[in-house]
């Protein structure tokens, strides 16, 4: 298990690396020049020049690479071009209310797919399947902005039960609680549906595995069958969609937290890049690749445990 | 074939005794019998075997007995099976988790899949015994080595704790084995047990079937289309076509004078070392599926001897010579295969 762990995080280091260089091109191709930015829209020919080369921006494109890499390294992201904060300080604040956001959404969102999938598939052809998917068919296909604009609109404009933007504290707080239900909710609702369906699935191609007629021939109880010997095969494909599922939550988040104005990572990209702002901009994209592919790691561990024959390859 | 003191009928009242047994299949709206009033009995320290080709009802039989038919589409429609005199039938699915595994056990044909990848075979092992007993897991841990050690794995403490996926196609199939053992079972019934295994493999496993009927008295139900396997196995055999018994015999008599054309065709379908002659002789035709068996006789398509009467009426399974019972309105012309 510590090999296979180890063997997976040493793959990470290459995708980092793609990461940063990937980010930076991108970042490059932008028609704006951060010299200019940060010179204030008044400044004149020369000073921005001088900016130029104090920033290095008049060197060679693969150098100011190489020296961002350096940076990135030595935790150096750079200062925002708008308000000179440095970026690691803007975005370790925006980072944990982004993980809040994400880690409340699959606190609920996991479990509440998981058992309805499992509950569709016990239930298979009956009214309660066929709304269960077809609930999961509205939350896969339905846009998020249109789901959070909905939620925004019923529950914070119509009803006025619940805060609609901004993060009202710390979650353990009660006001904090009560300003994450409607993002989370939001972010939930496009996870659950592919989760849904695919526990439903592979639920059902597990009771009619082979292995599950001998444990009931063993004479074990229906519910040890379906959860010991059923559940947790089943739940060997699940993992591997809740892993990449959990790219599209990020991608979510960039959109819920714009919708409910939540100050994560997400909402610091979207203000970046409409600024202008290009070393915050980056360093959002690199946090949130690094949220994923740490996500992923820790899928991909949890496959291993829950499949033996995982580690032995 | 066993040796001629083993296949007296002992008058004991049998362990398992299966009378008028049937199985529906439902599809769509129509219902059609996958096994058709099937009786048989079983004795202790015997074994029967139960001959048929794919989709005869041998399986949706031995699944019936578990009462683990899938159910829908399939449904036990009425007969009896009474195991030591009392009548599984009308047992809920609770008094049945008393009986799997504990009284009757089973093992199937594909031991590549037949254990759950994800659990130790020492796990699986005491998964049943623990279903069955109040051990605690270090005792039904040792038991697990024991009956490991008892279907001939080399190294049981060590196996114990391996995962299926680290074992061969035979080692698995020994562990199925040594499930199905580990609570002594009246009744074991082995669906088609060597099928998915080497030939040399095969044998291993015979043998270790054999030695484990003689040690422990447990009555064995084979299910085979092998009929090598059944001769060398069996005391007594049935032979099974579109869901009903067509003959019944002990071993000797079945392989000496076989009497349904549909068994002796299945004789002259098994190639010999010895034989003279130059080509196989397959049974033309498939077996008709449920919904679409024909009237009279289920066999007539494909029998050569088939006439009107086979065509309408259905022939009575009747005792021909003492012991020897079969299914057909041509055992005069049948006799001379």
């Amino acid at each position: 298990m510590l090999r296979y762990a180890v063997q997976r995080l040493l793959l990470a280091v290459p995708v980092t690396l793609g990461v940063l260089l990937i980010g930076f091109i991108l970042l490059n191709l932008v028609p704006s020049d951060p010299a200019t930015v940060r010179a204030g829209p008044s400044a004149s020919a020369e000073v921005i020049a001088q900016i130029r080369t104090e920033m290095g921006l008049d060197r060679p494109l693969w150098e100011q690479f190489l020296r961002y890499v350096g940076n990135v390294l030595s935790g150096d992201l750079g200062t925002s071009l708008v308000n000179n904060m440095p970026v690691t300080e803007e975005l370790s604040r925006a980072f944990g209310a982004t993980l809040e956001l994400v880690v409340l959404c699959l606190l609920w969102a996991l479990p509440s797919a998981i058992l309805l999938g499992m509950f569709a598939a016990s239930r298979r052809g009956t009214l309660w399947d066929r709304l269960i998917m077809g609930g999961s068919v509205a939350g896969v296909s339905l846009p998020v902005f249109l789901i959070g604009m909905t939620l925004l609109w019923v529950f914070g404009y119509k009803l006025q039960v619940l805060p609609f933007t901004g993060r009202g504290g710390p979650l353990w707080t009660v006001d904090g609680l009560r300003h994450a239900i409607l993002p989370s909710v939001c972010l939930g609702l496009i996870f659950i549906g592919p989760v849904a369906r695919m526990t439903r699935t592979s639920m059902l191609e597990t009771l009619k595995a082979d292995h599950v007629r001998t444990a009931r021939a063993k004479g074990l109880s229906e519910r040890v069958v379906i959860f010991r010997h059923g559940l947790r095969n089943a739940l060997i494909p699940v993992t591997t969609l809740v892993g990449l599922q959990i790219g599209y939550l990020l991608g979510g988040a960039i959109v819920t937290e714009t919708i409910f104005s939540w100050p994560g990572v997400g909402r610091l990209a979207v203000g970046a890049i409409v600024a202008n702002d290009i070393p915050v901009a980056q360093g959002a994209i690199i946090a949130l690749s690094l949220g994923f592919i740490a996500m992923n790691l820790i899928v991909d561990l949890l496959y291993a445990a829950l499949d033996p024959r995982v580690q032995a390859k | 074939m066993n040796d001629d003191t083993n296949t007296a009928v002992p008058n004991a009242r049998p362990v398992l005794d299966v009378r008028d047994f049937s199985v529906d299949l439902t599809a769509g709206k129509t219902i059609s019998p996958i096994v058709d009033k099937v009786s048989f009995e079983v004795h202790e320290g015997r074994t029967l075997g139960i001959v048929g080709e794919s989709g005869c009802g041998k399986s949706m039989l031995s699944l019936g007995i578990m009462k683990l038919v899938p159910s829908p589409p399939a449904r036990i429609a009425g007969g009896q099976v009474l195991l030591d005199g009392t009548d599984l039938v009308p047992y809920s699915n609770g008094q049945m988790q008393e009986i799997r595994g504990n009284r009757i056990s089973m093992i199937f044909q594909e031991p590549m899949t037949s254990l759950n990848p994800v659990y130790t075979v020492g796990y699986q092992i005491i998964e049943a015994l623990r279903a069955h007993s109040s051990m605690t897991s270090a005792q039904a841990r040792s038991r697990a080595i024991d009956l490991l050690r008892q279907v001939g794995i080399s190294n049981p403490e060590k196996r114990v704790d391996e995962y299926p996926h680290r074992l061969s196609g035979g080692m698995r199939q020994r562990i199925v084995i040594a499930i199905a053992l580990a609570c002594n079972p009246r009744v074991l019934i082995a669906d088609e047990p060597t099928t998915a295994l080497d030939v040399t493999i095969q044998a291993q496993i015979l043998d270790l079937m054999r030695s484990l009927k003689s040690e422990s008295g447990t009555a064995i139900i084979l299910i085979s289309h092998d009929l090598g396997v059944i001769a060398e196995m069996a005391d007594d055999v049935v032979v099974m076509y579109a869901g009903r018994i067509i003959e019944q015999a002990p071993v000797h008599s079945l392989f000496a004078a076989p009497s349904h054309p549909y068994t002796q065709g299945l004789l002259a379908s098994i190639p010999t070392v010895d034989g003279d002659q130059e080509r196989l002789q397959p049974i033309p035709g498939t077996v008709p599926p449920p919904h679409d068996r024909p009237d009279g006789c289920a066999f007539n398509p494909r029998c050569r001897f088939s006439d009107a009467k086979c065509r309408t009426e259905r022939p009575p399974l009747e005792e021909k010579i003492s012991g020897h019972k079969v299914a057909c309105w041509h055992t005069d012309l049948g006799a001379q295969p």
